[in-house]
This record gives C-alpha cells, sequence and structure tokens, in this order.
C-alpha cells in the first residue's frame, strides 16, 4: 500500500499552521496545502522555507481571508471589505444549486485571476513552485476549469485528480455520530466535531484499506485557536485529524504493514509513467 | 493601575505549551507556571531557557500526568501505575466535602513530597529557580500547607498568599465555569465563553484599583487534552484575550502597568 497523507489549510491561522508543523516534523503528514492569501502568509512561508525536501502545496481559497488579487477585478469573490466571500454564505444562494447559478457566483474569468494572484503569491513567498494544486471548501466548475488551466500551464499535479484514482479515507463509511459534519452542511457542532474520530474509523477499516495500492487519508489537522470559530465551521476536529496524523499507532501501522508513505511527487511521477490507473476507485 | 497576567498549565500539552508561548511573545502575558511533571516538561524547559526574562513559575500538579516523586511514598493521590488521580473524580468523593476529608485524601507529608520532587524537577530542567509557587486545579489545606512551607524554605513567594498581601482585585471571569469549578465538560459552553468581552464590560472597575489579576489557562487546543482535563476548548478563548489588540489598546491608552511577581518582591 501507498499512503498519501494530506493535510489542507497551512496557513489558516496560527494554531492551524502549528500543529501542521507538528504533524510534519513528528507525524506521518506527507503533504500540506497552503492558503496563501491569508494575512499571516509570510509568516507560514518562513517555515517552507525551512522544510526544503516536504511537498508544500497550494490550497486555493476562494471563501475566507482576504483576496491575492486587487478587489476590484474580482467583486463577484469579496465583500465590501474585500475579503473572500465564506461558503456558508455561498451554499445558502438559491444559485448555488445549479451550474449556471454557479458561475454566476464564481465567474470564471474572476477565479482564474485570483487563483492565478494565489499561485504567483505562492512562488514569492516561497521561492519554489508548489509540489501540488488544490481546491478548498466548496468547487464550483469554474474553479475546476481555472485549477486545471493552471495545472497544465504549470505541469503540476492537481490533487482531484489523485482523488479521483486513488481510494480516500473520505468514501470510507460515515458513522453514525458524524452525520452533522462541517465539511458538508457548514454547520457548527461543537459536540459532533469532537466525536470525530479518523484515527479509530482508519484503524476500524485497515483490512480494507490495505487492499488498495494507493490510498488518499485527508483531512485538517490543526491545534483550535479562536481565529477559526470567526472564519469556518470546521474548528475543533482539526485536533482530532492532528491526532490522527501524530498517533503512535498510526507510525505502527506504517511500519508493520510495510506502507510506503508518498506525496505528490511521487504521484506525479507515477502518473507520468502510467502507473495509476483508474481502476483504484 | 498595574496588572498581572498569568497564564496557568504551561507544558501540560504541546498545544497549550505553544500557545502560552504566542501568549509571551505577541501578548499581554506576565508570567506562567510549569507543570514540572509532564512528559513534554523537558521540551517545554528548552522554551523557557530561550526566554531568560520572562516571570516563569511553577504550577504544582497533583491532578493529572505523572508522578515526580516515587508513588509508593505518595500512595493516597497516584493510582498504581504512578498517575494522579484526576480531580473530577476526585471532588466527587464524599470525603472531599469536609477539611477532615480533604486531609485524609491528600496527606501533608505526601503533598510536600510530591512538590518538593516537582520542585526540584524544575530547577533541573530549568536551570535555576522558579520565580513563583501556585498550586494547579483543586485547592486543599494540606497542598496550601505544603506549599507554603516550600515558599519559605526557598524564599519565594506563593501566589495565593502574595496577591492578597498586596489586595489584588480579581479581574478573572469564574461565573458559570463548570470546567473550573465542577469539573465538568461542556464543549458548546467553552466554545462561547468570552473573558476577553467580560475583561472590557468591566475594565471600568478594575481601573479603580492599585493592583489587578487577570489570568486564565490561555493555549491551542489538542486532542492530548480531552482524554486529561475538563478545562479543554476553552483555553483558545484566553489565548484570545491575551493577544487581543482590543486589551492592548485600552492597557496602552490607560497608562496601564504589566506587571510580574517579580514585580513585587
Amino acid at each position: 500500500m501507498k499512503l498519501l497523507v494530506q493535510g489542507d489549510d497551512y496557513g489558516f491561522t496560527k494554531g492551524v499552521t502549528y500543529g501542521i508543523i507538528e504533524a510534519i516534523d513528528n507525524g506521518i503528514l506527507t503533504c500540506t496545502g497552503m492558503f496563501t492569501n491569508m494575512e499571516i502568509a509570510p509568516w507560514a512561508a518562513q517555515f517552507i522555507k525551512e522544510r526544503p525536501d516536504f511537498c508544500f502545496g497550494i490550497d486555493f481559497n476562494l471563501v475566507a481571508g482576504p483576496s491575492c488579487a486587487p478587489a476590484e477585478k474580482i467583486p463577484h469573490l469579496v465583500d465590501e471589505n474585500g475579503r473572500l466571500i465564506r461558503s456558508n454564505i455561498r451554499i445558502h444562494d438559491p444559485r448555488w444549486q445549479s451550474e449556471e447559478g454557479r458561475a454566476e457566483l464564481f465567474p470564471y474569468d474572476e477565479v482564474y485571476t485570483e487563483i492565478k494572484a494565489q499561485y504567483d503569491c505562492f512562488i514569492a513567498l516561497t521561492g519554489r513552485k508548489p509540489g501540488y494544486l488544490n481546491g478548498h471548501s466548496i468547487v464550483a466548475e469554474t474553479m475546476l476549469k481555472a485549477m486545471r488551466k493552471i495545472a497544465e500551464d504549470e505541469d503540476l499535479p492537481f490533487a482531484f485528480d489523485f482523488m479521483q484514482m486513488a481510494f480516500t479515507t473520505f468514501s470510507l463509511p460515515e458513522e453514525e455520530e458524524e452525520k452533522t459534519n462541517a465539511s458538508v452542511s457548514k454547520v457548527f457542532d461543537p459536540q459532533a466535531q469532537l466525536k470525530k474520530d479518523p484515527l479509530g474509523k482508519f484503524l476500524k477499516y485497515k483490512d480494507e484499506l490495505l487492499k488498495h495500492e494507493y490510498v488518499l487519508a485527508g483531512g485538517h489537522p490543526g491545534y483550535v485557536d479562536a481565529d477559526l470559530f470567526s472564519q469556518t465551521s470546521l474548528s475543533i476536529e482539526r485536533c482530532k485529524d492532528l491526532e490522527f496524523v501524530t498517533s503512535p499507532l498510526m507510525k505502527a501501522f506504517v511500519a508493520e504493514n510495510h506502507v510506503e508513505l508518498i506525496d505528490y511527487y511521487d504521484v506525479a511521477e507515477a502518473m507520468k509513467q502510467g502507473l495509476i490507473k483508474n481502476a483504484e476507485k | 493601575m498595574k496588572l498581572l497576567v498569568q497564564g496557568d498549565d504551561y507544558g501540560f500539552t504541546k498545544g497549550v505549551t505553544l500557545g502560552m508561548l504566542e501568549g509571551i511573545d505577541h501578548g499581554v502575558l506576565t508570567c506562567s507556571g510549569l507543570f514540572a511533571n509532564m512528559p513534554d516538561a523537558e521540551w517545554a524547559a528548552a522554551q523557557m531557557r530561550a526566554r531568560p526574562d520572562f516571570c516563569w513559575g511553577i504550577d504544582f500538579n497533583l491532578v493529572t500526568g505523572p508522578c515526580c516523586a516515587d508513588p509508593r511514598q505518595i500512595p493516597h493521590f497516584v493510582d498504581a501505575a504512578g498517575n494522579f488521580i484526576r480531580s473530577s473524580i476526585t471532588v466527587r468523593d464524599p470525603r472531599w466535602q469536609s477539611e477532615a476529608g480533604r486531609r485524609a485524601m491528600f496527606p501533608f507529608e505526601e503533598c510536600y513530597l510530591e512538590i518538593r520532587a516537582q520542585f526540584d524537577r524544575y530547577v533541573k530542567l530549568v536551570g535555576k529557580k522558579p520565580g513563583y509557587l501556585n498550586g494547579h486545579s483543586i485547592n486543599h489545606e494540606n497542598l496550601t500547607s505544603a506549599i507554603r512551607q516550600l515558599a519559605r524554605e526557598e524564599a519565594l513567594p506563593y501566589t495565593n498568599d502574595i496577591l492578597e498581601q498586596f489586595h489584588f482585585a480579581w479581574a478573572v471571569d469564574i461565573g458559570g465555569n463548570e470546567a473550573t469549578t465542577k469539573k465538568i465538560f461542556d464543549p458548546a459552553a467553552q466554545v462561547n465563553r468570552n473573558p476577553l468581552q467580560y475583561f472590557m464590560e468591566h475594565a471600568d472597575d478594575y481601573l479603580k484599583h492599585e493592583y489587578v489579576f487577570a489570568g486564565g489557562h490561555p493555549g491551542y487546543v489538542d486532542a492530548a487534552l480531552f482524554s486529561q482535563t475538563s478545562l479543554s476548548i476553552e483555553r483558545c478563548r484566553d489565548l484570545e484575550m491575551i493577544l487581543s489588540p482590543v486589551l492592548k489598546q485600552w492597557i496602552e491608552e490607560h497608562k496601564v502597568e504589566l506587571i510580574s511577581y517579580a514585580d513585587l518582591i
């Protein structure tokens, strides 16, 4: 089994950033995607520079924090303060229900302008290209198209493509207590987030997971800080994802089963050689 | 007005430690006490040595993690593995309701042995004595006596006594905080706690006093907390207050002097 362990939202808040650094230095995390648009991005970038071999990608974020492109160039994406409009507002807009509506909410040209600005910002801050591209939170068709264009232009792997090919932990059966999940409903339920147990779930299904050649274990590891509560419904459960990627039980699982930990550099190479097939799904 | 801002439980978990350091480096925290008994204490102590001018104290912890003394010598409050019996269990023991019962649960000699062992470990890890002594979580008569004895022997301030001696006014929202008082974990209540708002609502009153104590348990929240304490999520609210630009601006505008225990001795 080849296991890619992905942590999203690097650089979202200081707590999230410190938590992901912990998962990189003392856990089994193999890659993480950065929010390049946040105020703390230059601070978060210094830890990237200190870890030149780790696979840092970019999480294109159109729903939290300030924009990278000038606000006047992307009027559909930002509010009156120049901040990206939050996903819990977007999904309650009736237009979100149809593809035409989503293209109105997220016009392609504006989406491309913003994610290209975020891409350029990554290079300016870190001095290197991202290891992969990924979409954050809700994804409209126009975002997919814009991300694929940058992936092709820059010859970089797009996480969504790998997710189509690999077996992902997201496709494991939903546990009863996870039913009010922040990433789907965008509703904040502290009790439900505390009940999330990605470590227990992974180990419960480990025999099934071991049958697959490529597995993606994804999550949002981080320490929880108060900055999260005002910006996202996905807050407390981040420390559960951090527990998962730093757990001695996971390290033992990897060692005992000779699991090969891989990142998107490995994925890009395997894709080029035609080694990853859609049959994994 | 002189404001002392104390952060308890430094070294409890990695998240708490990193959050506390954030509160020291970028916030208004003026002192913080180490849990010398925790497995991460050595790593936490390295960060203390990198901040030699900060007022570091010790939080004597008899309710969570492994003990520092020989567990066979303190059988009343550790389990067979040498881990402390949690406060949530202790406060539900009927003996906890009377002073005699509390003294029976925590004999003086055992309290002293353990806090002396924690003190010695602190000195070994940090390379110098703590700036103050403080008791963590539930207070009881024998723990207080043991800390007082150690305070005399080492000529160090004991928080409870020195705060009283200087007539500190208390700027801490303890109302309805069941994690602290009853050791009950209510996640939504902890998320919704707002110590910053509480402080700012009472700020005018605080200015009438010469000495004011603000404090809490600032930290980032990690999963290691949930299995060890009922006081978990609200730590990030305490950290929010310590880092708040609103509080910093108020301190500046009213020429509040930030002080630590070092300024009182």
